[in-house]
């Protein structure tokens, strides 16, 4: 077998990877210990590296790699360059960068030394980016362990806080256990291919070919592998019912790493499920009545367990299992137009989310976290231009226009409807309805209450988090008013996936 | 060339953006050259695009256009924000930018010393892009965004003095009154929509060009036009949705004479304009524009007769001259409804400009009985209100002359005209002529009567009245001129009033005077070609007709002095018929007639129907219940939720087992 090594498709991963050893290197031989005190200090050069790889990386893949254009694989099939991995990897590089200009904002606001967090946002980065170009159930494990395992570091990565120690506790044991199950699934599907397919090989293209094209129902033992598979991703997309993890780690992680989690994670477990079992593959595992009922009971409890929180960043969480639900119907969709809807979607939420975050970011600092709906009264009307980004936030993944939100589910529900799932359709609507009372209760705390207590003394504005936020909101502004050609792109990008 | 038509666009509304957002630091002098600058360079921008249209020599009318941006492109419908500029939208560009220019530099002197300039000049300036939105949209959505625009503006600025509530008050009527109307145009727009599969007045005359297309029903073509006319009579204060402008005089003396008499409320009739081969093809439309427009002049003046607050009266006769202008379009005169809009933004303008000079000087007294006398203390403003009169009234050879026996003309001659309008619409013109030279007795003429003692304190106006200052003497004393920022375009506005009618010499004049062609009529002729309704060509009768409304006009005047000069009692000769006094004076009972057979109604029906029925009983339980079963919902499962990762996986466990389970049953079955 001649195996090509084409290493100029893998830049953008080996420039995060890169980034990532530098910081070490720079953190252990140049760098002062301890955290950044103030602007211009020495140790800020492992933040300029960092963020500087994250926006190479992404201005290659936007510009070198998405210009070629056609499809390209490498390194035996392993690895897998098209339009539509360019779009996810771009979407992640997007949430991830945001990200760590946040987390450059809290570690100052909470006195932590930068170097680890960023150098282990890098590696979990460059792990997406790798499970998103899996061409090969190898590849796509290894990405998912490359991912995983630094942002178990990262959820326990304030180490004094009880809180975020449980968080990474609780998201190694449990993502332990959803990577085992489906290490499982991946063992009993190659075995499938093995026996039905005549060649023992871990290809995804090649297994799907052998399920779509096998006759009757598959063996047993083949559901079960696909299910197990499904259940991995379903985890990592925080779909109920194994979404149990989500609200307290969330609620107990640093805010920019649950910011990152929320946005990245999600995309990239969203690009993976496209990816194996997208187009005809679902309906012919027999999984599509299952993932109905999953999407459902997702945005079932994501939407009515978010209305009972008292902290954002738990609401938020639900909100997110919530929004993990709507991708799962565009998932379901599994025509072009709701595939492109998923992309579109990811967009639009990565945004919107990373605004949300920001917020509360801004808002905290060492021993005054502002978390609750409480501590937020009355800030919307002391600072006018944080309650008007938490309003465009909040009206974005309500799904109100002129924001991205709304032709994000308009694009899955219409393409939702266009593949007959009329009665989930009507069920996002219902819970999309029922959003609009929890992801309102922060503006109506920030803008319609009155502060208890002393007035919190006015947070010092980062340069860093502004450009992330302003970022943020200006995408989700654009996306929102000239929807056309982002919606064309993310067309334009599931056409690879096109069988 | 056409790169022009962005910066005439976004000046304006980058001047609102300075003066909205830093104007409270910038200073008044700041906030006065911004808010100028941003009309005033447009307005001379607008003068090199007119040259650059008449260096031009298409065969069918020439024009400029360019697309901003792509807006929505959903399916079929596609809509950008594009700009047209042509024949028609260049004159209206041109009264809008520099007739605006002339009123920001009027508010510099109007306006000193109130606490929120700053706030005046933002949404001055934000009108004015509104405006230029509406009348260069290439599309009627984009038209339409200006349409809504000028709307708001126009109640933010009737509303300016908030804190008094009737003001506030006032700028509500007319948002809401002005909500039906836009209701009207919105479903008109869709079905235009639906016929022609565009939104482009270009595209949809062009499609008209040559009569019917094919299998188009008359009858949806009659709806479309008659649903935009819905449109226009509440943007146009025409019956039956004309009582918001009245009270839309609360807002200051400024945005009376830009908004609510030169150009807004005349969006209507340039909508009309824009889109003739619509209304071509719509006689029936055009009938109804017709009568309503006469209706509403002759009502309007009327009401006119017997006001004494100075901008009442001035706003009743917008309402009428608006009325004179629907009756051009309902009679297939376009051009001429074109024209009067030009005249009467000069003379209309000047009007309200000096009426403000007067109040300003009167200490915002703004009843003429406490007047007269008043060209002695201040010459200037006298002699442009005076020529500003004569153009209104009709007399010869000022602006009003002109447009306004056109109108009267083509009443009579257009095939889609009748002689009962043209009676309808000269009995307004009487009107017309006989309010305005009553103003020009109890105001200018006469003995200054002045304002009593202890009267003063008397109006609203008083909370604002930070002028004070400015206008050195103490109530009861002489009143004094204005200072020059409100003079010079009471000047230009009155000389603009005196020979704006040279632009569109009727044909019969120009023969007389060797062939002086018709300026305007020429120049919009391309825009109007395919659209040319017939009339009666007969000399002689033009002759006769535009002699008798001249000497109605100049009898009227002669009445006038025969009432008032040298009284010095304020008499008015309907006081001898009370009841008809009574109906005028109470305004024909309109506002009685909606509040009885409309308001109140709705209040009611609202209140007892919608508030404590549907909402109360329907919305609130419905959502209270789900409320309440998602609430017990989200407490059942919250109990799973304990924090327990052991508990979680058995979750986790038992959701895989649940789903094999499933698997297993569907591959039995």
């Amino acid at each position: 077998m001649n195996i090509d090594l084409d290493f100029s498709l893998m830049i953008p991963e080996l420039i995060l990877a890169g980034a990532a050893v530098l910081v070490l290197l720079l953190d252990a031989f140049l760098v002062p210990p301890g955290p950044s005190q103030d602007e211009g200090d020495p140790r800020d050069i492992t933040l300029a590296v960092s963020v500087l790889g994250m926006a190479i990386a992404a201005i290659w893949t936007i510009t070198v790699l998405w210009a070629d254009g056609t499809s390209r694989v490498s390194f035996g099939g392993l690895f897998v360059v098209d339009a539509f991995a360019l779009f996810f990897k771009e979407v992640v590089l997007i949430g991830a960068g945001l990200s760590l200009l946040l987390s450059d904002a809290w570690l100052r606001h909470h006195r932590v030394p930068s170097a680890a967090p960023h150098c282990l946002m890098l590696l979990a980065t460059a792990g997406m980016l790798y499970m998103i170009s899996a061409g090969d159930l190898v590849m796509l494990f290894l990405g998912l362990e490359v991912m995983s395992i630094p942002i178990y570091c990262l959820a326990a990565s304030l180490r004094w806080d009880d809180r975020s120690i449980e968080a990474g506790i609780k998201y190694l044991v449990l993502g332990s256990f959803a990577t085992a199950l489906m290490l499982f699934g991946m063992a009993l599907i190659y075995a499938f291919q093995g026996f039905e397919g005549g060649v023992a090989t871990m290809s995804i293209a090649a297994i799907q070919e052998t399920i779509v094209l096998h006759d009757g129902p598959l063996p047993g033992y083949a559901f079960a592998g696909g299910l197990l598979m499904l259940i991995g991703m379903l985890f990592k997309i925080s779909a109920a019912p194994f979404h149990m993890w989500t609200p307290d780690v969330y609620e107990g992680s640093p805010t920019p790493v649950t910011a990152y989690m929320s946005v990245a994670v999600k995309a990239t477990a969203a690009a993976v499920i496209l990816r194996v079992f997208g187009g005809p593959v679902l309906e012919a595992m027999g999984l599509e009545g299952l993932l109905w009922g999953v999407a459902a009971l997702t945005m079932i409890v994501g939407n009515v367990m978010a209305l009972t929180q008292d902290n954002v960043k738990r609401m938020l969480a639900y909100s997110s299992i919530a929004h993990g639900g709507y991708i799962l119907v565009g998932v379901l969709a599994a025509s072009p137009d709701g595939q492109a809807g998923v992309l579109y979607y990811t967009l639009a939420y990565t945004v919107g989310n990373i605004a949300a975050f920001g917020v509360l970011v801004h808002l905290s600092r060492q021993g005054h976290e502002v978390e609750t709906f409480d501590q937020l009264r009355g800030l919307g009307t002391r600072f006018p231009l944080v309650g008007l980004v938490m309003t465009i936030a909040m009206l974005s993944l309500i799904g109100i226009p002129p924001f991205a939100g709304f032709f994000a589910k308009f694009a899955i529900f219409k393409a939702a409807i266009g593949s007959g799932f009329v009665g989930l359709t009507i069920l996002a609507l219902l819970t999309s309805a029922i959003s609009v009372a929890y992801y309102l209760r922060p503006l109506v705390a920030m803008f319609m209450t009155e502060e208890i207590g002393a007035p919190a003394p006015r947070p010092e504005l980062q340069p860093r988090l502004a450009l992330a936020v302003a970022i943020a909101v200006i995408a989700t502004v654009v996306l929102g008013v000239m929807p056309d050609r982002y919606l064309d792109w993310a067309a334009a990008s599931v056409i690879a996936l096109a069988w | 060339m056409e790169n022009l038509l962005i910066p005439v666009l976004l000046l304006p509304l980058v001047g609102a953006m300075i003066n909205g957002f830093a104007g409270k630091k910038l200073g008044d002098k700041v906030v006065s050259i911004v808010g100028i600058g941003a009309i005033a360079i447009p307005g001379l921008l607008a003068w090199l695009l007119l040259f650059e249209l008449m260096g031009m020599d298409g065969e069918h009318g020439n024009h400029l256009s360019l697309t901003l941006f792509e807006w929505i492109h959903v399916g079929a419908f596609k809509a950008d924000f594009g700009l047209w500029l042509d024949e028609l939208s260049v004159v209206m560009l041109l009264i809008v930018t520099n007739i605006g220019a002339l009123i920001h530099l009027y508010s510099v002197g109007y306006m000193k010393g109130d606490p929120s300039y700053w706030r005046f000049f933002a949404y001055l300036n934000l009108f004015i892009f509104s405006m230029l939105c509406l009348i260069l949209g290439s599309n009627l959505l984009v038209l339409f965004l200006g349409w809504e625009g000028v709307g708001l503006c126009s109640y933010l600025l009737i509303g300016f003095w908030y804190e008094n509530s009737d003001y506030a008050k006032a700028g509500k009527k007319a948002f809401v009154t002005n909500r039906v109307g836009d209701f009207g145009f919105a479903l008109g727009m869709m079905l235009l929509f639906a016929l022609f599969g565009t939104l482009e007045p270009s595209e949809i005359n062009h499609a008209l060009e040559h009569g019917l297309p094919t299998g188009m029903n008359p009858k949806m073509i009659e709806a479309a036009a008659l649903l935009l006319f819905v449109g226009a009579t509440g943007k146009s204060a025409q019956i039956p949705l004309f009582v918001w402008l009245p009270d839309a005089m609360a807002g200051p003396t400024p945005v009376s004479a830009l908004i609510h008499a030169a150009t807004m409320v005349t969006a209507g009739v340039y909508m009309i304009a824009r889109l003739n081969g619509l209304f071509f093809h719509a006689e029936f439309a055009m009938h109804v524009v017709l009568v309503i427009g006469a209706a509403t002049a002759l009502l309007a003046a009327t009401i006119g007769l017997v006001q004494n607050d100075i901008k009442k009266v001035l706003a009743y006769s917008t309402v009428s001259q608006l009325g004179f202008m629907f009756v051009a379009m309902g009679a297939g005169a376009w051009a001429v409804g074109i024209f009067h809009l030009m005249t009467h933004a000069f003379f209309k303008a000047c009007l309200f400009l000096g009426s403000g000079s007067v109040i300003l000087a009167m200490h915002h007294e703004q009843d003429m009985r406490f007047y007269g006398g008043l060209s002695k203390f201040m010459p200037k403003t006298y002699w442009t209100f005076f020529a500003a009169t004569l153009a209104i009234s009709g007399i010869f050879p000022f602006a009003g002359f002109f447009s306004k026996d056109e109108i009267l003309w083509f009443a009579y001659a257009s095939d889609r005209g009748h002689p009962v309008i043209y009676v309808v619409v000269l009995a307004a013109a009487i009107c017309t002529a006989f309010y305005m030279f009553r103003i020009m007795w109890m105001t200018f003429w006469g003995e200054h009567r002045g304002v009593p003692e202890g009267h003063g304190d008397h109006d609203d106006h008083d909370d604002h009245s930070d002028h004070e200052g400015d206008h050195d003497d103490h109530h009861g004393g002489d009143p004094v001129e204005s200072p020059w920022t409100m003079t010079v375009p009471l000047i230009v506005l009155g000389a603009l009033s005196l020979v704006g009618g040279f632009l569109g010499v009727p044909h019969l004049l120009g023969n007389v005077a060797g062939h002086f062609p018709n300026l305007l009529h020429d120049w919009l002729h391309p825009v109007f070609q395919y659209s040319e309704v017939h009339y009666t060509h007969a000399d002689g009768l033009e002759w006769g007709l535009m002699g008798l409304s001249l000497g109605l006009a100049l009898s009227v005047w002669g009445v006038t002095a025969m009432l008032w000069r040298g009284k010095d009692k304020l008499t008015h000769p309907l006081d001898k018929v009370p009841a008809v006094h009574k109906l005028l004076w109470n305004k024909w009972y309109v506002d009685e007639l909606y509040e009885v057979a409309l308001i109140g109604p709705i209040v009611k029906f609202s209140r007892e129907v919608l508030w404590k029925i549907v909402d109360e009983v329907c919305i609130d339980g419905t959502v209270n219940f789900v409320g309440g079963v998602c609430k017990t919902v989200a407490d059942g499962l919250g109990r799973l939720q304990n924090g327990d990762v052991g508990n979680y996986a058995t979750v986790m466990v038992g959701g895989m087992l649940f789903l094999l389970l499933c698997l297993a049953g569907y591959g039995l079955w």
